[in-house]
Protein backbone atom coordinates (compact mmCIF):
# COMPACT_ATOMS: atom_id res chain seq x y z
CA UNK A 1 0.00 0.00 0.00
CA UNK A 2 3.07 2.60 0.84
CA UNK A 3 3.64 2.34 -2.92
CA UNK A 4 0.41 2.87 -3.91
CA UNK A 5 0.15 5.76 -1.94
CA UNK A 6 2.68 7.40 -3.86
CA UNK A 7 0.44 7.83 -6.61
CA UNK A 8 -1.67 11.21 -6.81
CA UNK A 9 -5.01 9.61 -7.58
CA UNK A 10 -6.44 6.42 -8.34
CA UNK A 11 -7.07 7.72 -11.80
CA UNK A 12 -3.50 7.52 -12.12
CA UNK A 13 -3.31 3.54 -10.75
CA UNK A 14 -5.79 2.98 -13.49
CA UNK A 15 -4.13 4.95 -16.38
CA UNK A 16 -0.65 2.70 -15.57
CA UNK A 17 -2.39 -0.93 -15.01
CA UNK A 18 -4.18 -0.04 -18.93
CA UNK A 19 -0.84 0.81 -20.21
CA UNK A 20 0.81 -2.15 -18.33
CA UNK A 21 -2.08 -4.23 -19.98
CA UNK A 22 -1.35 -2.71 -23.16
CA UNK A 23 2.57 -2.96 -23.35
CA UNK A 24 2.24 -6.79 -22.61
CA UNK A 25 0.01 -7.82 -25.14
CA UNK A 26 1.84 -6.82 -27.27
CA UNK A 27 4.89 -8.37 -26.64
CA UNK A 28 5.78 -12.00 -28.37
CA UNK A 29 6.24 -15.36 -26.22
CA UNK A 30 10.09 -15.32 -25.73
CA UNK A 31 9.80 -17.54 -23.38
CA UNK A 32 11.39 -20.54 -25.75
CA UNK A 33 13.74 -20.94 -28.44
CA UNK A 34 11.82 -22.21 -31.31
CA UNK A 35 13.30 -23.38 -34.64
CA UNK A 36 11.39 -24.62 -38.16
CA UNK A 37 13.56 -26.89 -40.80
CA UNK A 38 12.44 -28.71 -43.60
CA UNK A 39 13.36 -31.08 -46.61
CA UNK A 40 12.75 -33.26 -48.83
CA UNK A 41 14.27 -36.89 -48.40
CA UNK A 42 13.03 -40.68 -48.50
CA UNK A 43 10.67 -39.82 -51.26
CA UNK A 44 8.52 -37.73 -48.49
CA UNK A 45 8.37 -34.61 -46.93
CA UNK A 46 10.29 -33.78 -43.80
CA UNK A 47 9.53 -31.30 -40.95
CA UNK A 48 11.20 -30.54 -37.83
CA UNK A 49 10.24 -28.27 -35.01
CA UNK A 50 12.43 -27.61 -32.30
CA UNK A 51 12.19 -26.07 -28.85
CA UNK A 52 14.35 -25.08 -26.20
CA UNK A 53 14.46 -23.14 -22.94
CA UNK A 54 17.30 -21.02 -23.53
CA UNK A 55 17.43 -19.38 -27.68
CA UNK A 56 16.29 -19.59 -30.91
CA UNK A 57 20.57 -20.65 -32.03
CA UNK A 58 20.26 -24.41 -29.93
CA UNK A 59 16.64 -24.95 -31.59
CA UNK A 60 18.02 -23.81 -34.88
CA UNK A 61 21.10 -26.14 -34.68
CA UNK A 62 18.85 -29.17 -33.09
CA UNK A 63 16.29 -28.33 -36.69
CA UNK A 64 19.17 -27.97 -39.01
CA UNK A 65 20.88 -30.84 -37.85
CA UNK A 66 17.49 -33.57 -38.02
CA UNK A 67 17.57 -32.52 -41.47
CA UNK A 68 21.32 -32.84 -42.27
CA UNK A 69 20.89 -36.25 -41.17
CA UNK A 70 17.88 -37.15 -43.14
CA UNK A 71 19.68 -35.41 -45.78
CA UNK A 72 23.15 -37.93 -45.58
CA UNK A 73 21.33 -40.91 -45.43
CA UNK A 74 18.65 -40.37 -48.33
CA UNK A 75 21.93 -40.12 -50.48
CA UNK A 76 23.57 -43.04 -49.08
CA UNK A 77 20.24 -45.15 -49.31
CA UNK A 78 19.75 -43.85 -52.39
CA UNK A 79 23.02 -45.66 -53.83
CA UNK A 80 21.45 -48.79 -53.45
CA UNK A 81 18.89 -48.15 -55.60
CA UNK A 82 21.17 -47.96 -58.82
CA UNK A 83 24.29 -50.08 -57.22
CA UNK A 84 24.26 -53.74 -56.44
CA UNK A 85 24.86 -54.14 -52.75
CA UNK A 86 28.24 -55.99 -52.84
CA UNK A 87 29.46 -52.68 -54.67
CA UNK A 88 27.80 -50.10 -52.20
CA UNK A 89 30.69 -48.52 -49.71
CA UNK A 90 29.51 -48.30 -46.31
CA UNK A 91 31.72 -44.93 -45.21
CA UNK A 92 30.25 -44.01 -41.74
CA UNK A 93 28.67 -48.62 -41.41
CA UNK A 94 24.90 -47.03 -41.82
CA UNK A 95 24.01 -49.72 -44.02
CA UNK A 96 25.88 -52.32 -41.77
CA UNK A 97 24.22 -51.17 -38.93
CA UNK A 98 20.29 -50.83 -40.36
CA UNK A 99 21.11 -54.12 -42.38
CA UNK A 100 22.04 -56.03 -38.47
CA UNK A 101 19.32 -54.39 -36.91
CA UNK A 102 16.46 -55.75 -39.14
CA UNK A 103 18.69 -59.22 -39.25
CA UNK A 104 17.93 -59.48 -35.59
CA UNK A 105 14.08 -58.15 -35.75
CA UNK A 106 13.84 -60.46 -38.85
CA UNK A 107 14.97 -63.40 -36.03
CA UNK A 108 12.72 -61.91 -33.02
CA UNK A 109 9.60 -61.07 -35.00
CA UNK A 110 9.47 -62.73 -38.59
CA UNK A 111 10.83 -62.63 -41.96
CA UNK A 112 7.95 -60.50 -43.79
CA UNK A 113 10.29 -57.27 -44.35
CA UNK A 114 13.57 -58.02 -46.34
CA UNK A 115 15.85 -55.30 -47.13
CA UNK A 116 17.34 -57.35 -50.32
CA UNK A 117 14.12 -56.65 -52.59
CA UNK A 118 15.81 -53.92 -53.95
CA UNK A 119 16.08 -55.12 -57.79
CA UNK A 120 11.80 -56.48 -57.49
CA UNK A 121 11.26 -52.07 -55.90
CA UNK A 122 12.85 -51.05 -58.98
CA UNK A 123 11.35 -53.03 -61.19
CA UNK A 124 7.78 -52.23 -60.05
CA UNK A 125 8.86 -48.73 -60.11
CA UNK A 126 7.19 -47.95 -57.04
CA UNK A 127 9.22 -45.01 -55.89
CA UNK A 128 9.56 -44.06 -59.63
CA UNK A 129 7.35 -41.27 -61.43
CA UNK A 130 6.30 -43.48 -63.63
CA UNK A 131 5.58 -47.09 -61.75
CA UNK A 132 3.53 -50.15 -63.94
CA UNK A 133 2.98 -53.77 -63.56
CA UNK A 134 6.59 -55.61 -64.62
CA UNK A 135 6.02 -58.85 -66.99
CA UNK A 136 5.80 -61.83 -64.84
CA UNK A 137 9.01 -63.79 -65.68
CA UNK A 138 10.56 -60.74 -64.60
CA UNK A 139 8.88 -60.92 -61.33
CA UNK A 140 10.18 -64.44 -60.66
CA UNK A 141 14.05 -63.40 -62.28
CA UNK A 142 13.97 -60.66 -59.81
CA UNK A 143 12.66 -62.88 -57.13
CA UNK A 144 16.30 -64.76 -57.36
CA UNK A 145 18.55 -62.15 -55.99
CA UNK A 146 16.44 -62.43 -52.48
CA UNK A 147 18.80 -62.99 -49.80
CA UNK A 148 18.41 -63.12 -46.09
CA UNK A 149 19.05 -59.87 -44.92
CA UNK A 150 21.26 -60.88 -41.94
CA UNK A 151 23.38 -63.13 -44.02
CA UNK A 152 26.54 -61.47 -44.26
CA UNK A 153 26.17 -59.83 -40.79
CA UNK A 154 25.85 -56.84 -42.84
CA UNK A 155 29.20 -57.44 -44.81
CA UNK A 156 28.22 -55.68 -48.32
CA UNK A 157 31.03 -57.22 -50.78
CA UNK A 158 30.04 -60.77 -49.53
CA UNK A 159 26.00 -60.89 -50.93
CA UNK A 160 25.75 -62.48 -53.74
CA UNK A 161 26.24 -60.54 -57.62
CA UNK A 162 23.09 -59.25 -58.72
CA UNK A 163 21.75 -58.61 -54.91
CA UNK A 164 20.04 -54.80 -54.44
CA UNK A 165 18.89 -53.44 -50.97
CA UNK A 166 16.68 -51.05 -50.58
CA UNK A 167 16.05 -49.59 -47.16
CA UNK A 168 12.94 -47.97 -47.81
CA UNK A 169 11.39 -50.03 -44.99
CA UNK A 170 13.26 -48.98 -42.33
CA UNK A 171 15.12 -45.79 -43.35
CA UNK A 172 13.09 -43.04 -41.94
CA UNK A 173 13.21 -45.04 -38.65
CA UNK A 174 16.85 -45.23 -38.81
CA UNK A 175 16.72 -41.47 -38.99
CA UNK A 176 15.24 -40.97 -36.17
CA UNK A 177 17.37 -43.07 -34.26
CA UNK A 178 20.66 -41.00 -35.50
CA UNK A 179 18.27 -37.85 -34.66
CA UNK A 180 17.49 -39.08 -31.10
CA UNK A 181 21.35 -40.14 -30.35
CA UNK A 182 22.33 -36.93 -31.51
CA UNK A 183 19.61 -35.39 -29.18
CA UNK A 184 19.86 -37.36 -26.27
CA UNK A 185 24.01 -37.49 -26.47
CA UNK A 186 24.33 -33.91 -27.09
CA UNK A 187 26.19 -34.29 -30.48
CA UNK A 188 24.04 -30.79 -31.64
CA UNK A 189 25.27 -28.07 -29.67
CA UNK A 190 28.39 -29.48 -28.03
CA UNK A 191 27.36 -27.00 -24.81
CA UNK A 192 25.85 -28.11 -21.57
CA UNK A 193 22.60 -26.52 -22.40
CA UNK A 194 19.43 -28.24 -22.42
CA UNK A 195 19.12 -30.49 -24.93
CA UNK A 196 20.05 -33.51 -23.08
CA UNK A 197 16.72 -34.44 -21.99
CA UNK A 198 13.63 -33.04 -20.21
CA UNK A 199 14.21 -29.10 -21.29
CA UNK A 200 14.00 -29.24 -25.21
CA UNK A 201 11.91 -30.76 -27.43
CA UNK A 202 12.01 -32.02 -31.24
CA UNK A 203 8.97 -33.35 -33.43
CA UNK A 204 10.11 -34.84 -36.57
CA UNK A 205 7.54 -35.92 -39.01
CA UNK A 206 8.91 -37.51 -42.36
CA UNK A 207 5.09 -38.44 -43.07
CA UNK A 208 4.58 -42.04 -42.21
CA UNK A 209 7.16 -42.12 -39.42
CA UNK A 210 7.93 -39.61 -36.57
CA UNK A 211 10.25 -38.70 -33.55
CA UNK A 212 8.76 -37.31 -30.25
CA UNK A 213 11.32 -36.04 -28.09
CA UNK A 214 11.67 -34.59 -24.51
CA UNK A 215 8.76 -32.71 -23.63
CA UNK A 216 6.45 -29.58 -24.85
CA UNK A 217 7.45 -26.17 -23.94
CA UNK A 218 3.51 -26.47 -22.00
CA UNK A 219 4.17 -29.81 -20.70
CA UNK A 220 1.56 -31.32 -22.25
CA UNK A 221 1.31 -34.73 -24.09
CA UNK A 222 2.28 -34.98 -27.87
CA UNK A 223 -0.95 -35.41 -30.20
CA UNK A 224 -0.81 -37.24 -33.27
CA UNK A 225 -3.53 -37.68 -35.17
CA UNK A 226 -3.98 -40.85 -37.44
CA UNK A 227 -5.56 -40.24 -40.61
CA UNK A 228 -8.55 -42.56 -41.75
CA UNK A 229 -7.69 -44.82 -44.61
CA UNK A 230 -10.80 -44.70 -46.21
CA UNK A 231 -10.29 -40.91 -45.98
CA UNK A 232 -6.96 -39.81 -45.59
CA UNK A 233 -6.85 -36.42 -47.03
CA UNK A 234 -9.98 -35.14 -44.69
CA UNK A 235 -9.99 -33.90 -41.79
CA UNK A 236 -12.20 -36.85 -40.15
CA UNK A 237 -9.78 -38.60 -38.51
CA UNK A 238 -9.11 -42.08 -37.55
CA UNK A 239 -8.19 -40.80 -33.71
CA UNK A 240 -5.75 -39.45 -31.61
CA UNK A 241 -2.70 -40.57 -30.13
CA UNK A 242 -1.92 -38.53 -27.11
CA UNK A 243 2.03 -39.81 -25.69
CA UNK A 244 4.88 -39.33 -23.98
CA UNK A 245 8.40 -39.34 -25.91
CA UNK A 246 8.05 -41.93 -28.86
CA UNK A 247 8.89 -43.41 -31.70
CA UNK A 248 5.34 -43.78 -34.03
CA UNK A 249 4.67 -45.14 -37.89
CA UNK A 250 2.61 -46.18 -39.66
CA UNK A 251 2.04 -48.61 -42.74
CA UNK A 252 -1.04 -48.56 -45.09
CA UNK A 253 -1.81 -49.19 -48.94
CA UNK A 254 -3.87 -45.81 -48.97
CA UNK A 255 -1.54 -43.18 -49.85
CA UNK A 256 1.70 -44.78 -52.12
CA UNK A 257 -0.60 -46.86 -55.03
CA UNK A 258 -1.09 -46.54 -58.30
CA UNK A 259 -3.93 -47.52 -60.80
CA UNK A 260 -3.50 -50.20 -64.00
CA UNK A 261 -6.72 -51.45 -66.10
CA UNK A 262 -8.50 -50.51 -62.96
CA UNK A 263 -6.47 -52.94 -60.20
CA UNK A 264 -4.65 -50.90 -57.37
CA UNK A 265 -1.32 -51.62 -56.69
CA UNK A 266 0.14 -50.59 -52.93
CA UNK A 267 3.65 -50.03 -52.45
CA UNK A 268 4.31 -52.48 -50.39
CA UNK A 269 6.04 -55.49 -52.44
CA UNK A 270 5.46 -59.20 -50.55
CA UNK A 271 8.89 -60.49 -50.92
CA UNK A 272 8.04 -63.98 -51.57
CA UNK A 273 5.53 -63.60 -54.32
CA UNK A 274 6.99 -60.25 -55.86
CA UNK A 275 3.62 -59.04 -55.97
CA UNK A 276 2.39 -55.79 -54.17
CA UNK A 277 0.74 -57.45 -50.81
CA UNK A 278 -2.75 -58.09 -50.03
CA UNK A 279 -4.09 -57.52 -46.52
CA UNK A 280 -6.88 -57.47 -44.69
CA UNK A 281 -5.82 -54.60 -42.76
CA UNK A 282 -5.78 -50.92 -44.25
CA UNK A 283 -3.66 -49.14 -41.52
CA UNK A 284 -1.26 -50.09 -38.71
CA UNK A 285 0.67 -47.71 -36.52
CA UNK A 286 3.06 -48.48 -33.77
CA UNK A 287 4.15 -46.57 -31.16
CA UNK A 288 8.10 -47.62 -29.51
CA UNK A 289 8.58 -45.81 -26.15
CA UNK A 290 12.32 -43.86 -26.79
CA UNK A 291 13.41 -45.80 -24.47
CA UNK A 292 13.63 -49.11 -26.53
CA UNK A 293 17.15 -49.91 -28.12
CA UNK A 294 16.86 -48.57 -31.91
CA UNK A 295 13.03 -47.70 -31.22
CA UNK A 296 12.88 -45.58 -34.97
CA UNK A 297 13.30 -49.00 -37.17
CA UNK A 298 11.48 -51.42 -34.83
CA UNK A 299 8.55 -48.81 -35.20
CA UNK A 300 9.08 -48.21 -38.67
CA UNK A 301 9.71 -52.59 -39.26
CA UNK A 302 6.89 -53.68 -37.15
CA UNK A 303 4.03 -51.19 -38.45
CA UNK A 304 4.97 -52.70 -42.08
CA UNK A 305 5.65 -56.53 -41.19
CA UNK A 306 2.06 -56.45 -39.18
CA UNK A 307 0.84 -54.98 -41.86
CA UNK A 308 1.71 -57.08 -44.28
CA UNK A 309 0.45 -60.27 -41.81
CA UNK A 310 -2.77 -58.89 -41.37
CA UNK A 311 -5.37 -59.82 -38.80
CA UNK A 312 -4.46 -63.72 -38.94
CA UNK A 313 -1.03 -62.62 -37.57
CA UNK A 314 -2.06 -59.84 -35.53
CA UNK A 315 -2.70 -61.85 -32.02
CA UNK A 316 0.74 -62.08 -31.07
CA UNK A 317 1.47 -57.97 -31.27
CA UNK A 318 -1.03 -56.84 -29.43
CA UNK A 319 0.08 -58.89 -26.71
CA UNK A 320 3.99 -57.73 -26.94
CA UNK A 321 5.11 -54.45 -24.15
CA UNK A 322 7.77 -53.45 -25.78
CA UNK A 323 5.37 -51.26 -28.17
CA UNK A 324 1.86 -50.32 -28.85
CA UNK A 325 -0.06 -51.45 -32.14
CA UNK A 326 -3.07 -49.53 -33.33
CA UNK A 327 -4.76 -51.38 -36.48
CA UNK A 328 -7.74 -51.04 -38.41
CA UNK A 329 -8.97 -53.57 -40.72
CA UNK A 330 -11.12 -53.82 -43.62
CA UNK A 331 -14.18 -54.50 -41.66
CA UNK A 332 -14.04 -51.19 -40.24
CA UNK A 333 -12.71 -52.91 -36.34
CA UNK A 334 -9.85 -51.07 -34.63
CA UNK A 335 -7.23 -53.33 -32.78
CA UNK A 336 -5.64 -51.69 -30.21
CA UNK A 337 -2.05 -53.69 -27.92
CA UNK A 338 -3.81 -55.20 -25.02
CA UNK A 339 -1.57 -53.33 -22.65
CA UNK A 340 -2.36 -49.60 -24.23
CA UNK A 341 -3.08 -47.02 -21.57
CA UNK A 342 -6.62 -45.94 -21.56
CA UNK A 343 -6.00 -42.22 -22.41
CA UNK A 344 -3.40 -43.49 -25.00
CA UNK A 345 -5.46 -43.47 -27.94
CA UNK A 346 -8.69 -41.91 -28.41
CA UNK A 347 -11.21 -43.10 -31.54
CA UNK A 348 -12.94 -39.81 -33.61
CA UNK A 349 -14.66 -41.60 -36.28
CA UNK A 350 -17.72 -43.21 -36.19
CA UNK A 351 -17.29 -45.48 -38.88
CA UNK A 352 -15.16 -47.60 -36.56
CA UNK A 353 -15.67 -49.75 -33.61
CA UNK A 354 -13.16 -51.24 -31.24
CA UNK A 355 -12.89 -55.36 -31.98
CA UNK A 356 -14.65 -57.28 -29.47
CA UNK B 1 -15.35 13.56 -1.48
CA UNK B 2 -12.39 13.24 0.31
CA UNK B 3 -11.34 15.57 3.26
CA UNK B 4 -9.04 17.73 1.20
CA UNK B 5 -11.53 18.49 -1.19
CA UNK B 6 -10.23 16.82 -4.08
CA UNK B 7 -12.60 14.79 -6.34
CA UNK B 8 -11.62 10.92 -6.47
CA UNK B 9 -11.66 11.41 -10.31
CA UNK B 10 -12.04 14.48 -11.83
CA UNK B 11 -14.14 14.96 -15.68
CA UNK B 12 -10.21 15.68 -16.96
CA UNK B 13 -8.97 12.43 -15.84
CA UNK B 14 -11.89 10.26 -17.35
CA UNK B 15 -11.69 10.83 -21.18
CA UNK B 16 -7.61 9.52 -21.42
CA UNK B 17 -8.81 6.70 -19.54
CA UNK B 18 -11.49 5.98 -21.72
CA UNK B 19 -9.28 6.14 -24.56
CA UNK B 20 -6.82 4.12 -22.46
CA UNK B 21 -9.34 1.10 -21.57
CA UNK B 22 -10.83 1.21 -25.09
CA UNK B 23 -7.41 0.82 -26.95
CA UNK B 24 -6.69 -2.12 -24.41
CA UNK B 25 -9.86 -4.20 -25.70
CA UNK B 26 -9.28 -3.66 -28.77
CA UNK B 27 -5.24 -4.61 -29.04
CA UNK B 28 -6.56 -7.38 -26.75
CA UNK B 29 -9.23 -8.40 -29.34
CA UNK B 30 -7.12 -8.05 -32.03
CA UNK B 31 -4.50 -10.12 -30.77
CA UNK B 32 -6.57 -13.15 -28.86
CA UNK B 33 -8.76 -13.75 -31.44
CA UNK B 34 -9.29 -16.17 -34.10
CA UNK B 35 -7.39 -14.82 -37.32
CA UNK B 36 -7.76 -16.26 -40.62
CA UNK B 37 -5.01 -18.30 -41.90
CA UNK B 38 -2.96 -17.51 -44.79
CA UNK B 39 -1.36 -20.60 -47.17
CA UNK B 40 2.44 -20.20 -48.01
CA UNK B 41 3.28 -21.79 -51.54
CA UNK B 42 7.14 -22.97 -51.71
CA UNK B 43 8.09 -24.49 -54.98
CA UNK B 44 11.97 -26.11 -54.73
CA UNK B 45 11.97 -25.47 -51.09
CA UNK B 46 11.35 -21.32 -51.88
CA UNK B 47 8.70 -19.39 -50.75
CA UNK B 48 6.99 -18.67 -54.38
CA UNK B 49 3.81 -16.54 -52.98
CA UNK B 50 1.43 -16.40 -49.97
CA UNK B 51 -2.19 -15.82 -50.30
CA UNK B 52 -5.07 -15.35 -48.18
CA UNK B 53 -7.76 -18.34 -47.13
CA UNK B 54 -10.18 -15.70 -47.11
CA UNK B 55 -10.15 -15.46 -51.05
CA UNK B 56 -11.32 -17.35 -53.31
CA UNK B 57 -9.76 -18.82 -56.27
CA UNK B 58 -7.43 -20.91 -58.10
CA UNK B 59 -3.71 -20.17 -58.84
CA UNK B 60 -1.50 -22.16 -61.07
CA UNK B 61 1.91 -22.95 -59.86
CA UNK B 62 5.03 -24.88 -60.90
CA UNK B 63 5.04 -23.52 -64.86
CA UNK B 64 1.57 -24.96 -64.55
CA UNK B 65 1.82 -28.45 -63.53
CA UNK B 66 -0.71 -27.50 -60.27
CA UNK B 67 -3.75 -26.19 -59.46
CA UNK B 68 -3.99 -24.65 -56.10
CA UNK B 69 -7.61 -23.88 -55.28
CA UNK B 70 -8.40 -21.55 -52.41
CA UNK B 71 -12.04 -22.16 -51.16
CA UNK B 72 -13.97 -21.87 -48.04
CA UNK B 73 -11.13 -20.58 -45.96
CA UNK B 74 -8.72 -23.72 -46.97
CA UNK B 75 -6.33 -24.63 -50.14
CA UNK B 76 -6.38 -27.82 -52.16
CA UNK B 77 -4.73 -29.30 -55.28
CA UNK B 78 -7.60 -29.18 -57.39
CA UNK B 79 -5.21 -30.61 -60.41
CA UNK B 80 -1.52 -31.79 -60.98
CA UNK B 81 0.25 -33.06 -63.65
CA UNK B 82 1.96 -35.43 -61.46
CA UNK B 83 1.60 -39.58 -61.86
CA UNK B 84 0.36 -40.75 -58.13
CA UNK B 85 -1.92 -37.73 -57.30
CA UNK B 86 -0.93 -37.85 -53.46
CA UNK B 87 -1.43 -34.42 -53.52
CA UNK B 88 -4.88 -34.42 -55.04
CA UNK B 89 -5.55 -36.83 -52.43
CA UNK B 90 -4.22 -35.11 -49.59
CA UNK B 91 -7.09 -32.63 -49.77
CA UNK B 92 -8.12 -29.49 -48.22
CA UNK B 93 -6.03 -28.07 -45.54
CA UNK B 94 -7.11 -25.28 -43.72
CA UNK B 95 -4.93 -25.21 -39.75
CA UNK B 96 -1.53 -25.11 -39.08
CA UNK B 97 -0.44 -28.02 -38.70
CA UNK B 98 -1.53 -29.33 -42.11
CA UNK B 99 0.04 -28.91 -45.27
CA UNK B 100 0.39 -30.15 -48.99
CA UNK B 101 3.23 -32.32 -50.36
CA UNK B 102 3.69 -32.70 -54.23
CA UNK B 103 7.02 -34.84 -54.61
CA UNK B 104 7.45 -34.79 -58.24
CA UNK B 105 6.89 -31.30 -58.33
CA UNK B 106 8.70 -29.87 -55.55
CA UNK B 107 6.07 -28.43 -54.36
CA UNK B 108 4.64 -27.53 -50.59
CA UNK B 109 2.02 -25.77 -49.59
CA UNK B 110 1.51 -25.39 -45.82
CA UNK B 111 -0.72 -22.97 -43.49
CA UNK B 112 0.41 -20.29 -41.04
CA UNK B 113 -1.75 -19.11 -38.74
CA UNK B 114 -1.22 -18.01 -34.93
CA UNK B 115 -4.78 -20.00 -33.58
CA UNK B 116 -2.66 -22.79 -32.65
CA UNK B 117 -3.04 -24.04 -29.06
CA UNK B 118 -1.59 -27.11 -26.49
CA UNK B 119 -4.38 -28.85 -27.39
CA UNK B 120 -3.51 -29.14 -30.99
CA UNK B 121 -2.33 -31.68 -32.91
CA UNK B 122 1.46 -32.04 -33.36
CA UNK B 123 1.63 -34.37 -36.19
CA UNK B 124 -0.79 -36.08 -38.99
CA UNK B 125 0.09 -39.55 -39.92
Amino acid sequence: MNNLAKLKSIPDFLLITAAAIIISSCQPDNRNGAAEAEGFCFGTFISVKSFTDDNNSDAEKMSENAVQICERLDSVFSRSYTENANRLIDQDGCLKECLTTTASLNDKYGDGVNLTCGRITSLWGISSPKPAVPESDDIIKALGFIEDTGYHNGDLKDFSDGVMLDFGAVAKGYACDLIYRGITEDLYTGSEASLAGKNSCQIVSMGSTTLLCGEKPDKSSFKVAVKDPASPGGDNYLGIISCAQAFISTSGGYERFFVEDGIKYEHIIDVKTGYPIKTDLTSVTVIVPVRAENGGILSDFLSTLIYIGGTESLDRYLGDTEYYVIAADINGFIHKSRNMPEDMFSLKNEVYSYAQ
Amino acid sequence: MRSDGRKLIKKTDLLPLLIIVSVTFLLLFAFSGEKPGYAEIYHNGELIRTCSLDDNGDIYVCGGNVRLTVSDGGIFVSESSCPDKTCVRTGRIHTGYQSIVCLPNKLLVKISDDNTNSNDIDVIM
